[in-house]
């Protein structure tokens, strides 16, 4: 089928070249996957450290079950009373 | 009645426990339903990224007065685009926050805050290396340029004042009249795209009826941009469950869910 939807790769080594441009794409799209891979790494850091310091690793707001809670409590942590953050 | 009224009035909406209240201004019911809204996002997110990236790079087609290069365009035109949309709800959810003293609001303004500003960088960053190839220079002093600058700026502006801020219900109030000041440069940054840069790709080949690449490439940049809004929404919903954690983590609801004072 020819065409717009035509393959327009023939060989991988024109698909990287990028007809001499890779430099410029490659590293549009490579930068584009590396700031959104941070933002989601920073995001799941930023959640563990706010559920360590209420003492509740593992556990979310499901239930208010205290046995359930305890489970999930870190012991090392355990009457520690936390008001602040760092 | 008006309309909004009786929407509003709708038993999904109200608050069993306050007459007045809008159940989704409590932080908990917020908080859950975020969660609950999380994994839509995250699969629409999925699928319309891929459907662009397959577009972009492998079905349109190369043969364009530009060359290969214009394949940045999936990337740039998509990230721009969401950084001022995102600006724009940013400082609606800041002004509502305000005007009618709802936390949750200004809640959502900082969670807006940082995938706003990742996605100006984007914008500016795939600009630098549109702008080389095409132009010859990786910095060119046009609107376009200095206007995606000025929202990376206030963008940073805001983050930075919940940073340095103890108090982050101050800085809510703080950050209202930066946003609103930022938000000249929407306007401008549109316009200078859209109209008076005869230089600027969107007129070379794009939305308004220009001879150029057909049918493939606009809704290859509409499927990526359509994923960035729903990444934009995950991402926002995950970091508005953060903020919550953070900002109520000595309130009574906080406390009756964990059975012991925080």
């Amino acid at each position: 089928m020819r065409g717009e939807t035509a393959v327009i790769w023939e060989r991988l080594h024109e698909f990287f070249a990028m007809g001499g441009f890779a430099l410029y794409v490659w590293g549009s799209y490579a930068v584009a996957l590396a700031v959104v891979l941070i933002e989601i790494v920073l995001l799941i850091l930023r959640k563990r450290s706010i559920l360590g310091h209420l003492g509740w690793t593992g556990a979310d707001l499901k239930t208010p079950d205290e046995e359930r809670l305890a489970q999930h409590r870190r012991p090392d942590r355990e009457g520690v009373v936390e008001n602040e953050l760092p | 009645m008006l309309l909004s009224e009786k929407f509003l009035s709708h038993s999904f909406f109200r608050d069993p426990e306050n007459e007045d209240g809008l159940r989704h201004c409590h932080p908990e019911t917020l908080y859950r339903l975020a969660g609950l809204m999380v994994p839509p996002f995250v699969v629409v997110a999925l699928v319309f990224a891929a459907a662009g990236l397959y577009l972009g790079l492998f079905a349109a087609p190369g043969d364009t007065p530009l060359g290969e290069v214009y394949r940045i365009a999936f990337i740039h035109v998509p990230a721009s685009w969401m950084s001022m949309l995102i600006y724009l709800a940013m400082t609606l959810c800041a002004g509502i926050g305000r005007a009618f003293d709802a936390p949750v609001a200004a809640m959502t303004a900082r969670a807006l805050a940082p995938t706003g500003a990742m996605f100006t960088f984007l914008g500016l960053w795939t600009g630098c290396l549109w702008s080389k190839p095409v132009w010859g220079l990786w910095w060119i002093g046009d609107l376009e340029f200095y206007s995606e600058l000025m929202l990376m700026l206030f963008y940073s502006g805001v983050i930075a004042l919940h940073t340095a801020m103890n108090d982050p219900r101050r800085a809510d109030r703080a950050c209202v009249p930066m946003a609103f000041t930022g938000l000249v440069w929407v306007p401008l940054n549109f316009a200078s795209v859209q109209s008076w840069s005869v230089e600027h790709a969107g007129t070379a080949f794009g939305f308004a009826g220009a001879p150029g690449l057909g049918f493939i490439s606009p809704t290859g940049m509409l499927a990526m941009s359509l994923g960035f809004f729903a990444y934009t929404g995950a991402m926002t919903l995950l970091r508005l469950r953060c903020v919550i954690l953070e900002n109520e983590r000595q309130s009574d609801w906080m406390a009756r869910c964990a059975e012991k004072p925080l």
